[in-house]
């Protein structure tokens, strides 16, 4: 919907400016007077918009908050720097009144942006020649700390009657006013609504003449109500593979939230994990390089260096790009995680039995004689898996390329089963590097892929691969005939 | 004069970008696919890369992906456009390669600035 309402608006704005740019640049005032009127309509058109926009979503229940922790002396720097040119255009004087040690908060900074924003604008609607100041202060309590926000204007004010209908939407203080002062009137209930969000609210208080203080109050640390990290914390656990070592696996949290760490921690020391925890992207890469740990579990959303950045770091250390990532992460972005580099991908909130299972299948000692099969999609993964298992065949699975030659440098596979089309290293850049490697090069691959061979695909795989099946068109047995003579000699090399 | 590669797929975002951009001096190539996009790229080899996102045939994180493999055009600073103002689209974008972003409608100051500053640091080839 968004879209469709803004795109054409969108061009109008546009084609106006550029008009409005020619017309200065012919000294033709006149025309270029009347495009100001255009592009001020359409402006205010294109914010009525999206704060109806807004509204429909907090009314629909869409609204979602995007928490983080940040610095409120630089959201306030923002703001008012964005706000000046409008404060300053009625004569107003903004005033900024913020102790340097107000410190951090954590909350949805769009939002609060927008509220800021919101009323700022609004203040400066109804005071002429005078001061708005915005003034930061951190309340103590009992339990959490308080963030007060206040913009306080030395304007026109409002009579109680005003008041009292002020945060309702389309309903400004008087029918007139919207003629006389612009706005929509959306923006106060659009705020008000955001700081309940938030578990705050938006009061104020003013006196007809002498002018309006609206304050915002939001919880210094905003939680919502999310559901759980983990599913059955102790139930059907996979243990370590390595029960009887006396030294543990060594895994490696990267993630912000410590409650997160606290209770995947706990999971996998029962499960027989030596843990390290690191609260920030940039620790978590230095105790990677430090303590080299055997695996590492990533979350993406984190404030400073997110799991992206992280991710990329340490594929592009040739030393720790060998260790397996398993990114676990609210974003549901599993292609671009793969595509990246991680070994596998999780969200939350994780059931411990898939989480255990995972982190046990990457750090699995391979077995002598197995097949490697390489493939994105997971119910692919398990229809070979199946086949095999009827063998009795051992296999490792992998999503990509680039899962597939980490797997690789452990242990070579006594065949390869791989599909062409996966996110990430695909099939084709997979069998050039493996030819590349004469160690790897005479290794027997079985392409098993859904997609149309053409002849020049054709022409490639022939001297790389054994055979190409078609998803979904061979019998068990014809994959088990190809990988048979492999498997048999590997096994009776190893009695 | 520091030549621009714009890739963008609808018309009047592309007509009117590109307008704004070569009156203020800079040589514009236009592509209307990321796929379009990367050849001409490659080919052209632009100071500067404007990448919509949402992009037919090969959308726009993929192709900053395929250029910064690419050692001929890894070096080409890469702005992303995109319609939300979301911290996770701007995530996304960086995590692609960009190394700068911008949200559409485009603001021009705003937009010419970050141009200037990142053709500053990647200073064209005479």
């Amino acid at each position: 919907m968004s879209h469709e309402l803004r795109t054409p608006l969108n061009a109008i704005i546009g084609y106006s400016e550029i008009l409005k740019e020619d017309a200065v640049d012919d000294g033709d005032t006149r025309t270029a007077s009347d495009l100001d009127k255009i592009l001020n309509a359409a402006r205010h058109l294109l914010g009525l918009i999206n704060d109806v926009l807004d509204i429909s979503k907090i009314e629909a229940g869409k609204m979602e908050l995007f928490l983080e922790t940040f610095e409120l002396e630089k959201i306030i720097s923002d703001v008012v720097s964005t706000a000046t040119p409008l404060v300053s255009k009625k004569g107003n004087t903004l005033k900024i009144d913020c102790p340097p040690d107000i410190g951090t908060m954590h909350a949805d900074a769009t939002k609060l942006r927008q509220m800021l924003l919101n009323l700022l604008s609004n203040s400066s609607k109804f005071t002429e020649a005078g001061t708005i100041t915005i003034k930061a202060v951190r309340v103590p309590n009992e339990a959490e700390g308080i963030i007060e926000l206040s913009i306080i204007d030395t304007g026109i004010g409002m009579n109680p009657e005003q008041l009292s209908r002020l945060f309702q939407a389309f309903s400004q203080a008087d029918s007139s006013t919207s003629s006389k002062y612009g706005g929509t009137g959306l923006g106060l209930a659009i705020s008000k609504q955001f700081a309940q969000m938030m578990k705050g609210d938006i009061s104020v208080t003013s006196t007809p003449g002498v002018g309006s203080t609206f304050k915002i109050r939001l919880p210094a640390n905003v939680q919502i109500k999310q559901a759980p990290v983990v599913h059955n914390t102790t139930h059907k656990l996979t243990k370590s593979p390595f029960p009887t070592s006396a030294s543990k696996p060594r895994i490696l949290m990267i993630d912000d939230d410590s409650e997160i760490r606290l209770v995947i921690g706990e999971l996998l020391s029962l499960s027989g994990y030596d843990i390290i925890e690191a609260a920030s992207g940039a620790q978590g890469l230095e105790l990677a390089a430090k303590l080299k740990p055997d695996l590492i579990i990533l979350d993406i959303m984190m404030p400073g260096m997110d799991g992206w950045t992280v991710l990329k770091k340490l594929q592009a250390n040739a030393k720790l790009a060998e260790i397996p990532v398993v990114v676990l992460s609210a974003v549901s972005d599993t292609e671009m995680a793969l595509s990246q580099g991680a070994a596998s991908v999780l969200l939350k909130p994780v059931d411990s039995a898939r989480l255990t299972a995972e982190i046990a299948m990457q750090l699995n000692p391979l077995p002598r004689c197995y097949v490697l099969h390489v493939d994105d999609d997971p119910d692919a993964r398990e229809i070979i898996a199946r086949m095999l298992e009827r063998e009795d065949w051992a296999y490792h699975p992998a999503a990509n390329g680039n899962a597939a030659l980490r797997i690789l440098k452990k242990g070579r596979p006594v065949a390869i089963v791989l599909d062409l089309k996966m996110v990430g290293m695909n099939g084709f850049e997979f069998l050039e590097i493996l030819g590349k490697n004469p160690a790897w090069a005479t290794i027997p691959v079985v392409v098993v892929s859904s997609m149309d061979i053409t002849q020049e695909m054709g022409d490639y795989l022939a001297p790389r691969t054994m055979a190409i099946l078609q998803k979904g068109r061979f019998a068990r047995e014809d994959l088990a005939n190809l990988l048979r003579p492999a498997m048999q000699t590997c096994a009776l090399a190893e009695k | 004069m520091p030549k621009i590669l714009l890739v963008e797929d609808n018309e009047m975002n592309r007509d009117m970008l590109s307008r704004r951009l070569e009156k203020r001096g800079y040589a514009l190539t236009i592509a209307i696919d990321g796929g379009q996009g990367v050849a001409l790229a490659q080919s052209t080899l632009p100071d500067l890369i404007l990448m919509d996102m949402s992009l037919p045939v090969l959308d726009g994180w993929e192709a900053t992906k395929q250029l910064k493999a690419n050692p001929a055009t890894a070096g080409i600073p890469v702005i992303a456009l995109t319609a939300h103002a979301m911290d996770s689209d701007r995530q996304k974008a960086i995590g692609a390669g960009c190394d700068d972003f911008d949200t559409k409608p485009v603001e021009l100051a705003r937009l010419l600035g970050k141009i200037e500053e990142l053709l500053k640091k990647f200073p064209p080839k005479a």
